[in-house]
């Protein structure tokens, strides 16, 4: 089979309404040891139809970001989350717990990186999917065994009738994945979380994945934010991307604008350590020395200072915030996007 | 001769409770000179680690040979072969799990120079210290633990250990997919000064094919416990003959999105099938685009020419002394 994403290109024009609106979001976890400063005043809007990447090493507080404004952090995890979450409009930051959980079961699909972890393993899949259409959509049994074939092969599940009756343990990981999407797009969501979705397949399996992923959203007009470690597939798949550097968005804007445009060094160290198609074969490696700041106790000034290669001594008296690069692509960085005045709205 | 030649290697695992038998390594062939680098890709499940483990010894072979440095390792009595290994050290994934994690740097480096026999506290000192050098790493981390350090520093602590029994192959099992992607630079970069300093010989096992292309001379593509396809690397990135290895070259994913999404990939179908029930005839059949009829009886047997190995029925009628993709 081959697929090109060529039709990708002509982005679906976003609705005038968002449906994910996230602002001045900060989170702070609370570990053991520490207190964590995992996000800091982060914001990012996703349109229908409209996949945001959000980019970042471990550490960098880019899942963090993606699961906290809809209250999916795992439970157990101490954490305070401020700052304001519209989900088509509605208010999330005052809902009650109730309301989160109906719009979390209704609107919000979500796929993580280990299907094993989020399936129980001592049931059949089968049932599993088919709870969830009862309790989202209220369908009775027969409807939700007939809708639950259908998602499997939607999601591309052959003989999706047998695959029903296996346990989670019985199919290979890849196959897993795909349930795993079926259960998210089972209540038709707004809004698709996917975290690290094809992280732990191999190459070829994640091609498939990757691909399946991005029909769907496509076809079925859903917003996505999707939380990856890999370019590449941000250059695939994803309009919109955000750069997370030590808990902060460094640089946002359309996939063309970041990649081809980069204007945070951040942003240009991690282009210049994937290696290029072309590199000559036994020449050296790019990327970047030290390691990301400790959250618990951050410096002042850019996080990045130490590590950067543009780095002055302002950059270590008071840390950037976000300003215009042009249109929608906004960087922090005191470098190469200079604040100028009328850019303030998404750096407050 | 080759510096390490192994020929017809056979490893098999048996499951204890189906009696079922996975052949991880099926007649595996590999050449390995002095100061080369080496790559070995495939998915999981395709025998690469096997093939890594087998040769320095972490698993048994069944069949075969492995010819060291003029050594025929597996006709040595068991006793010997430990020795006859020597110098062919092992770099695991996860440093953290390959580092003792209460001891400190500078007592695990003392320590493997205590085993190599080296009694004298001064000179173990100054080899510690050029080790150091020779790794990139700050002398202050001899007081440090394994928790105490990045992942790449913990990495290079098990390069360091390895590099003081004076290897003439290290065996890198996926040396770099547990670190970020700006920090595999350092390793990498580490790997090959140490080839270009000291002429140390590497097999790359690793699954990111952007990563081995640059690194390795020649690469192997394995499938399923066959190698289905070797060669230069640069040509086998740029016209891989396999059509699995022409699969795996088209998951690597552009950064350019323009480009990205402008070219045509090609996405495989199915499932990797279980090892212990592979495919008859080409065990790659049942995923391949390009599929025969005889894919299905009879397994096809590798072709060589002007440097380039491919095992696939499509080049069994190719005449010309230079093979090109088929598919």
């Amino acid at each position: 089979m081959t697929v090109s994403r060529a039709e990708a290109t002509t982005a679906v024009r976003p609705a005038d309404q968002p449906v994910l609106s996230v602002r001045d979001l900060s989170v702070l976890l609370f570990t053991e040891t520490a207190t964590v400063r995992a996000v800091t005043d982060a914001g990012y809007d996703v349109g229908r139809g409209e996949a945001l990447a959000i980019v970042g090493e471990s550490g960098s507080g880019k899942t963090v970001m993606n699961l906290a404004p809809l209250g999916l952090l795992p439970g157990g995890v101490r954490a305070v989350v401020g700052g304001s979450v519209k989900l088509s409009g509605e208010d999330l930051a005052v809902a009650s717990e109730e309301r989160m959980m109906q719009v979390r079961g209704r609107k919000v699909g979500v796929v993580f990186q280990d299907p094993l972890s989020a399936l129980n393993p001592n049931r059949r899949v089968g049932p599993q999917i088919e709870e969830v259409l009862q309790l989202r959509l209220g369908l009775d049994r027969n409807a939700s065994r007939a809708r639950a074939i259908e998602l499997l092969t939607m999601v591309g599940i052959p003989e999706p009738d047998r695959r029903l009756r296996l346990f989670p343990h019985q199919m290979s990981g890849g196959m897993r994945q795909r349930v795993m999407i079926a259960i998210a797009i089972a209540g038709d969501p707004e809004l698709l979380i996917a975290d690290e979705p094809t992280t732990a397949l191999d190459v070829t399996i994640q091609a498939q994945l990757l691909e399946l992923l991005a029909g769907l959203q496509r076809q079925l007009h859903m917003a996505m934010v999707l939380v990856t470690h890999d370019i590449g597939v941000v250059a695939r798949i994803a309009d919109k991307v955000a750069v997370m550097y030590a808990g902060t968005i460094v640089e946002i804007g359309t996939v063309r604008d970041v990649l081809k445009r980069p204007r945070h060094p951040y942003t240009r160290a991690l282009l210049a350590a994937v290696p290029a198609p072309d590199a000559e074969v036994g020449s050296r490696f790019v990327g970047l020395t030290g390691s990301p700041p400790d959250l618990s106790n951050p410096p002042a000034g850019c996080a990045f200072a130490p590590r950067c290669v543009l780095v002055q001594p302002e950059c270590r008296l008071a840390a950037p915030r976000l300003a215009t690069a042009g249109g929608d692509h906004r960087a922090a960085c005191w470098m190469t996007t200079p604040h100028s005045t009328g850019d303030q709205e998404f750096a407050r | 001769m080759s510096l390490l030649t192994v020929k017809d290697l056979v490893v098999e695992f048996k499951d204890a409770d189906t009696g079922g038998v996975n052949r991880a390594c099926n007649h595996v062939s590999l050449d390995v000179d002095e100061g080369e680098i080496v790559g070995l890709v495939g998915e999981s499940g395709c025998g690469k680690s096997t093939l890594g483990r087998t040769i320095v010894g972490l698993e048994h072979a069944r069949s075969g040979s492995i010819t060291f440095d003029g050594v025929d390792i597996l006709s040595l009595p068991a006793g010997r072969q430990r020795q006859a290994r020597r110098k062919l050290q092992y770099i695991f994934q996860d440093p953290l799990a390959a580092l003792e994690p209460r001891q400190t740097v500078g007592s695990a480096l003392d320590e493997a120079l205590i085993i190599k026999g080296e009694r004298n506290p001064r000179a173990r000192a100054a080899r510690i210290g050029e080790i150091l050098v020779a790794t990139n790493l700050p002398p202050g981390i001899l007081a440090r633990r394994p928790r105490e350090l990045s992942g790449g520093q913990r990495q290079r602590v098990c390069i360091a250990r390895a590099l003081l029994a004076e290897p003439k192959v290290l065996i890198c099992d996926e040396p770099v997919s547990s670190l970020d992607m700006s920090l595999r630079a350092q390793v990498m970069n580490l790997f090959l000064s140490l080839r270009d300093d000291l002429g140390v010989a590497i097999i790359l096992i690793a699954h990111d094919l952007s990563i081995v292309r640059q690194a390795s001379a020649r690469v192997n593509v394995m499938y399923l416990g066959r190698i289905v396809e070797s060669g230069p690397s640069a040509a086998l990135y740029a016209e891989p003959l396999h059509p699995y290895s022409h699969a795996l070259t088209s998951a690597i994913l552009h950064v350019d999105p323009d480009i990205e999404r402008s070219r045509e990939r090609t996405v495989l179908k199915g499932d990797l099938p279980s090892p212990f029930a592979p495919p008859s005839g080409c065990s790659f059949r049942t995923r391949c685009p390009n599929v025969l009829e005889t894919c299905a009886q009879i397994e096809p047997q590798a072709r060589v020419e002007a440097g380039r190995s491919v095992r696939c029925h499509l080049y069994d009628d190719v005449e010309t002394k230079r093979l090109a993709p088929a598919y």
